[in-house]
């Protein structure tokens, strides 16, 4: 954790489980029970097919760069510049907003990313990626 | 049995305050002086006001203005929230409401002090971090720029466009706001290799990408094209209006839609405008199209069809979107160069094409497209 704490997510009912997951390392997606589609983020009925039945299943962690950018202007002490911020697609569909953990030039669309975690307090771990090992 | 909102309600009366990063007065005196200055060009008293439209994010509520304004009796009074998306939505609820009789003259306003006082591109820092905001803000992905920015990069991905269309985008509406003295960007000049050295914010977007911060407020007044005809000034007709969404909606991060550079909640709407409207983009004159940031001009160009998805890159080089090119576009500078006033300057101005009196006029503009914010729930209409 740096000394300037990151800003942090305040959970709350719909989205406990995705940050209990995430402190235990494991990334959590709601699945619809009734059509098997995962979703992101956590809402109440699965937008696919209405249902409002689903399991947090685990994530596999791996996918690819969709998109990203790279902030040069600093927004917030806790994010210095360079900072890389990848939208990645995961195997399971959904993409996540996370932190890119490589060098800017480095990043380009369609790398394959694998997820880690950064503990920022004593309660939120948020999960960020790194590039795949071949 | 109406089936229409075509040319069933008119613009009347614009009024705006100058534009500035520093209004020294309140959001109230600001938007009190928009609407007054809206009923002197109408050649209504303000007393006749009897509905009210508002942003949901503006500050100022219904009763304190009709406090301020002396009026007893407002009829009709709705809200449209998403922040900039509302700009054409607040004319559109007051043009049904005076096309069906709810209310005869109707005020759509704006005021904000978002320069001097709570700055969008900041919110990062301020805002709780319990919506939908936490699954981006946390992870370094903080303002409306970089947001967008992510859009901007895949579409550069997908379609070959360059950081130098963006650059035609902004030295467009900056030339239109070397025009107009209103503008905040006015007495400042810029051409492409300004835009390619500028600093880089969000990559692929650097400082001329980003919209003005601005205080200021614009009201404009609507009422039925029955009444607007014994009114001192030309009336400008809404000719069609349409709010709308997509698929995956959120603001500002609607990244699970199927195309991230692709701004659904516009290319939805569009097929609409344009049967209300019975023209198509080929009769447009000039274009208010909301700019934020510079890619989403580009993208909103294939929404509403001036081209085709992943085009809008090659449609605005050479000046296209400068007086003379092939679809002049905000042409008092836009929120990238004459205020961010969330895109109310953007109808005020194509106003005054369809009256005539732009200070960066078009030669016989018959029919302007409007829209409002990108990338969030909004709104688009033709006047004519």
């Amino acid at each position: 954790m740096s000394e300037i704490p990151r800003v942090a997510p305040i959970p709350g009912p719909i989205n406990q489980e995705f940050y209990d997951g995430l402190n235990r390392h494991e990334l959590l997606l709601q699945k619809c029970r009734d059509c098997g589609k995962f979703r992101f983020w956590p809402i109440e009925m699965c937008p696919f097919c209405n249902s409002f039945n689903h399991e947090w299943a685990r994530c596999s962690g791996k996918g690819t760069a969709h998109s990203y950018t790279v902030q040069h202007q600093v927004m917030h002490p806790a994010y210095p510049a360079p900072w890389v911020v990848l939208l990645v697609e995961l195997e399971e569909g959904p993409r996540l907003v996370t932190h890119g953990l490589m060098p800017p030039e480095e990043v380009e669309i369609g790398m394959p990313v694998e997820i880690e975690y950064e503990k920022i307090t004593d309660e939120i771990t948020l999960h960020a990626f790194r590039k795949a090992e071949k | 049995m109406m089936e229409t909102l075509k040319d069933k309600a008119c613009i009347v009366g614009i009024g705006e305050t100058e534009f500035s990063k520093n209004s020294g007065r309140s959001e109230m005196r600001l938007a009190l002086e928009a609407i007054t200055a809206a009923c002197e060009d109408a050649g209504i008293s303000p007393k006749e006001i009897d509905g009210i439209v508002r942003f949901s994010v503006d500050s100022n509520q219904i009763d304190e203005l009709a406090r301020n304004l002396g009026l007893d009796n407002v009829r009709f009074f709705p809200e449209v929230f998403f922040g900039g998306g509302a700009g054409c939505g607040i004319v559109q609820m007051a043009a049904m409401a005076v096309a069906l009789g709810k209310a005869k003259y109707v005020a759509c306003f704006r005021a904000l002090n978002e320069r001097s006082g709570f700055r969008y591109g900041q919110m990062g820092g301020v805002m709780p971090m319990q919506g939908h905001f936490q699954y981006s803000i946390p992870f370094g992905l903080i303002a409306p720029g970089a947001m967008v920015a992510v859009m901007g990069r895949r579409h550069m991905h997908l379609y070959g466009t360059k950081t130098a269309d963006f650059g035609e985008v902004a030295v467009a509406f900056r030339k239109h706001a070397n025009m107009n003295s209103k503008a905040m960007m006015h007495e400042k000049a810029l051409t492409l290799e300004d835009h390619a050295n500028a600093r880089m914010i969000s990559d692929p977007l650097r400082l001329f990408d980003f919209c003005q911060e601005s205080d200021g407020a614009v009201a404009l007044i609507v009422t039925s094209a029955e009444r607007a005809k014994a009114l001192k000034q030309k009336p400008v007709y809404l000719m069609a209006a349409e709010q709308g969404t997509g698929s995956w909606m959120e603001m500002m991060t609607s990244y699970q839609r199927e195309n991230i550079a692709d701004l659904e909640e516009y290319t939805r709407l569009a097929p609409h405008l344009w049967k209300e409207a019975g023209i198509g983009p080929e009769d447009i004159d000039c274009a208010q199209l909301y700019d934020a940031f510079t890619p989403l001009i580009i993208m909103q160009l294939e929404s509403f069809g001036f081209c085709k998805r992943g085009e809008g890159g090659p449609f605005v080089r050479d000046g296209a979107l400068q007086i003379g090119g092939r679809l002049p576009t905000n042409t008092s500078g836009g929120c990238l160069s004459e205020a961010y006033i969330h895109g109310l300057n953007q109808i005020s101005e194509g106003v005054r094409q369809i009256r005539g009196d732009s200070l960066a006029q078009v030669p016989d503009c018959k029919h302007v497209l409007v829209t409002a914010g990108s990338g969030i729930p909004t709104g688009a209409m033709i006047l004519h």
